[in-house]
């Protein structure tokens, strides 16, 4: 049974529609990647799972139970980043999240105080006076605290320094060992390609790739750089070879990545003194998308 | 099914009532306590019970009537009857205040600022974060019920009796009560806080002068607000139960609508639509005084329209205090007979100080805007370019200085054309003019005020607001309360004459006017000397 599971999702804010049919799986114990744009319908999506959001028509189901309907329910086995943290200004970080796990009736002071000092929290401030960057921390932290069997976070690095990001990695990581399974949606793309074991690519309300980052690899091209003895003729003439650039028998280029035997084969005869292959990073992959769909 | 949309609503309920733990508290102890104090002053106001009647008769005056609501029990005017009549609506407006201020902030206010999304992510019913609202109002405004009623009662003044200190107590409670239950409403039909603020304030203030028109004239009128139910309750004369019953189960079916409401519609969705704006700026947005404009569009015009209903309103009471004046014989006695100066100008004066007040808050708005901007952090930008700090907030203040004559400009026309449809021998327009005028060195004081604490004392600047309030009532009901000179003193509108009553005392304007300039320019020099608050 897959944790969570979304099926021909559609939901519309008076004439603008937010999601257009929408389909994805996310399978015990993974980190499952949601990236996109800016209004591509990411909160949406969430939201909907998260029961707070009614789907017009599809189904949005979270440990195979109906989003909407058994939303309590679901609610005992999740946590969630919202993308946006705001919190009661006269209260302080300590209080809001003894408040949240108290609405989750737990209470385990010692998790919550090591992730405090993790996260270099100042949990005696009023929230009034925290910075973004504080308020993620609090936000943070009383997801992180809680015994959940999936984590759902949106956009949750956004506002952490570089040190924080890699303690909120670390505790991604930690999570994935216990077998928790966690849904993040982010558009730092070098985050996602670190974490993620599969990802979905949405875009103004359509899924328009999803799968492990290598099967989205293997729909597109490898970089390759190549130096030899002899000079090699024909090259531009191969099938699936792009981009060619050549500056003294010194070649740069991009191959479709069915064709990568094949090209190896051909060039190897001109004895090759160099070869690097580098994979598209996840940005590369984005853009491609991207570009290739509008 | 219970659960899905009432789960965990006692948590939410006692974390609703913790984080007002503060501001609940100081609205009771506020509201009883100025109850209380008022009642127990009453009896030694007017020690003299023929000083009471003759104070009841006043009451009766169809301008009174208006502001007061109906004088009940005149035949035999005690201090219950004249407490009744005094304080019970205006305490019953203050308590409506209070309860559309806490609701809005827990409902839309929570909604709109992203953290019922959160709330609403954990093991939380749908409709509980309302069910916590209902519950801790009724909790909040029973509890000012009992504590007024026995408060009252404990006076042990022998016209105040147990069960019309208890009715005077609900009639206070209840209207804070409903208007909670019509801010519920409001936070699911409008789409942001502002509004859910806004429709309810202008529910209460339009209902106020409803009333009082409907009371003077077309009574079947003023049944439309909660507030002439409450007044029709007739506290320590008649005691009358039932319009407590019906202000307590509208307020429940109002709450039972905002809960159908709230399930039809998405969270951060409402049922008045936005409409999208402009693509490109204007040309003429081009200084902080355009951008003041822009932003505080709807403030200018919406104030402007009321200020001028204000005028009208009560300008079209003139007509029976006109006819009243004229058959009345205790009158023609009380009142000191000036020379010159007929009966219904000496009413004038009163009403106009209303009005000059009520034209204070535009401006004032404007002003402490400066200061709320700051505060949300969108004037950091604006001061990293080369606007210099005097500038924005100069242009601040000639929006508020110019918005301050404008509006008490409108109020006097508006007072001028009822009155002048109304009456007789209508009072001229000169006059009327000449009196809503002098009142702008004091209005000006408030707005110096206002600029010296966002000067010096940013996080203090509300406090203007609070002054505002003591300065109404003291003129209000300073008089009529008998207070001492120095306390009614303490407003600043105080100083202004009361024409054509009084004469005019042009040293007094002038040091208003001085005094209004030194706050504004020390509020000025602070400003560009101090920190922005972070």
């Amino acid at each position: 049974m897959s944790i969570l599971e979304v099926n021909n999702l559609e939901k519309s804010y008076g004439k603008v529609k937010a999601l257009k049919g929408i389909s994805f799986q996310v399978e015990e114990g993974e980190v499952y990647g949601f990236i996109g744009p800016n209004g591509a319908g990411k909160t949406t999506a969430i939201r909907t799972l998260l029961g707070i959001l009614k789907a017009d028509s599809g189904e949005a189901k979270v440990f195979g139970l109906d989003s909407w309907n058994d939303a309590i329910e679901i609610h005992k086995r999740i946590a969630y980043v919202p993308g946006e943290v705001n919190l009661w200004p006269n209260l302080t970080g300590g209080e809001v999240i003894d408040f949240y796990m108290n609405l989750r009736n737990e209470n385990n002071q010692t998790k919550k105080n090591e992730l405090i000092k993790k996260f270099d929290l100042d949990p005696t401030k009023k929230c009034r006076s925290y910075s973004k960057g504080n308020r993620q921390k609090v936000s943070l932290i009383s997801a992180l605290v809680s015994d959940a069997d999936i984590y759902i976070l949106d956009e949750p690095t956004s506002g952490l320094d570089p040190l924080m990001e890699k303690t909120f990695q670390q505790a991604i990581m930690d999570l994935k060992k216990q077998g928790k399974s966690i849904f993040l949606s982010s558009h730092i793309l070098s985050e996602v390609e670190k974490l993620c074991d599969r990802l979905s690519i949405i875009r103004e309300g359509e899924i328009i790739e999803s799968g492990s980052l290598d099967d989205l690899r293997h729909l597109t091209r490898t970089n390759i750089k190549l130096e030899t003895k002899k000079e090699i003729k024909g090259l531009n003439k191969l099938k699936g070879v792009y981009d060619l650039h050549i500056d003294n028998k010194k070649y740069s280029f991009q191959i479709d990545t069915d064709e990568f035997s094949k090209i190896i084969k051909y060039v190897s005869e001109y004895d090759v003194v160099k070869l690097e292959s580098s994979p598209p990073t996840l940005e590369e992959l984005f853009m491609i998308h991207y570009e290739r769909k509008s | 099914m219970k659960d899905l949309w009432f789960n965990n609503t006692i948590k939410l309920t006692v974390f609703f009532l913790r984080r007002d733990r503060i501001k609940i508290p100081i609205w009771i102890i506020s509201i009883s306590v100025f109850t209380v104090v008022i009642a127990a002053a009453i009896t030694n106001l007017f020690g003299d019970l023929e000083e009471l009647q003759a104070i009841g008769t006043m009451m009766e005056n169809p301008a009174m009537v208006s502001m007061f609501g109906p004088a009940y029990g005149i035949e035999n005017y005690h201090y219950g009857a004249a407490m009744t009549n005094m304080m019970l609506i205006m305490t019953a407006v203050i308590t409506g205040v209070m309860g559309i201020m806490i609701v809005a902030t827990h409902t839309r206010g929570d909604e709109e600022e992203g953290r019922l999304e959160m709330i609403r992510s954990l093991p939380v019913g749908r409709a509980a974060t309302l069910a916590a609202t209902f519950i801790s109002m009724f909790l909040t405004f029973l509890l000012l019920s009992l504590i007024i009623g026995f408060g009252l009662f404990a006076l042990n003044i022998e016209s105040m009796d147990f069960n019309g200190s208890m009715l005077y107590g609900f009639g206070i409670g209840m209207t804070g009560f409903i208007f909670s239950a019509i801010t519920a409403v409001f936070a699911q039909l409008t789409q942001n806080h502002r509004g859910t603020l806004a429709y309810p304030f202008a529910i209460l203030g339009i209902g106020y002068v409803i009333r009082g028109i409907g009371d003077i004239g077309f009574e079947p009128l003023a049944w439309i607000t909660p507030l002439k139910w409450i007044s029709y309750t007739q506290a320590f004369v008649n005691n009358i139960w039932w319009p407590i019953f019906l202000t307590t189960f509208v307020g429940l079916l109002l709450f039972g609508l905002a809960f159908y409401l709230s399930s039809l519609r998405d969270l951060d969705a409402g049922f008045i639509a936005v409409k999208p704006g402009k693509e490109k700026a204007s040309k003429y947005l081009n200084s902080p005084f355009a951008l003041a404009i822009k932003i505080s569009k709807t403030l200018i015009f919406g104030w402007l329209i009321a200020v001028f209903i204000l005028g009208i309103s009560y300008g079209s009471i003139f007509g029976d205090v006109e006819m009243f004046l004229e058959s009345n014989d205790i009158y023609q006695q009380i009142l000191p007979n000036i020379p010159g100066v007929s009966l219904t100008e000496q009413f004038l004066g009163v009403i106009i100080v209303v009005c000059a007040i009520a034209s204070t808050i535009p401006g004032l708005l404007v002003i402490l805007k400066l200061n709320s901007e700051e505060k949300k952090k969108r004037l950091e930008v604006i001061l990293s370019t080369e606007t210099p700090r005097y500038k924005i907030i100069t242009h601040y203040l000639i929006l508020a200085f110019l918005l301050t004559f404008i509006s008490l400009l409108f109020t006097g026309i508006g007072l001028w054309l009822a009155i002048y449809s109304v009456m007789e021998n209508p009072i001229a327009l000169g006059t009327i003019i000449q009196g809503v005028l002098l009142f702008l060195p004091a209005s000006l004081v408030m707005i110096g005020l206002a600029t010296t604490l966002i000067g010096h004392l940013p996080k203090l600047a509300n406090i203007t607001w609070y002054y505002l309030i003591i300065a109404f009532f003291f003129v209000y009901l300073g008089n009529l309360l008998n207070l001492p000179e120095w306390i009614i003193n303490l407003s600043v509108f105080a100083y202004i004459p009361q024409v054509p009553i009084e004469s005019i005392n042009y040293f007094t304007l002038t040091v208003l006017t001085l005094l209004s300039l030194s706050l504004i320019s020390y509020g000025v020099y602070g400003y560009q000397k101090r920190d922005i608050q972070v």
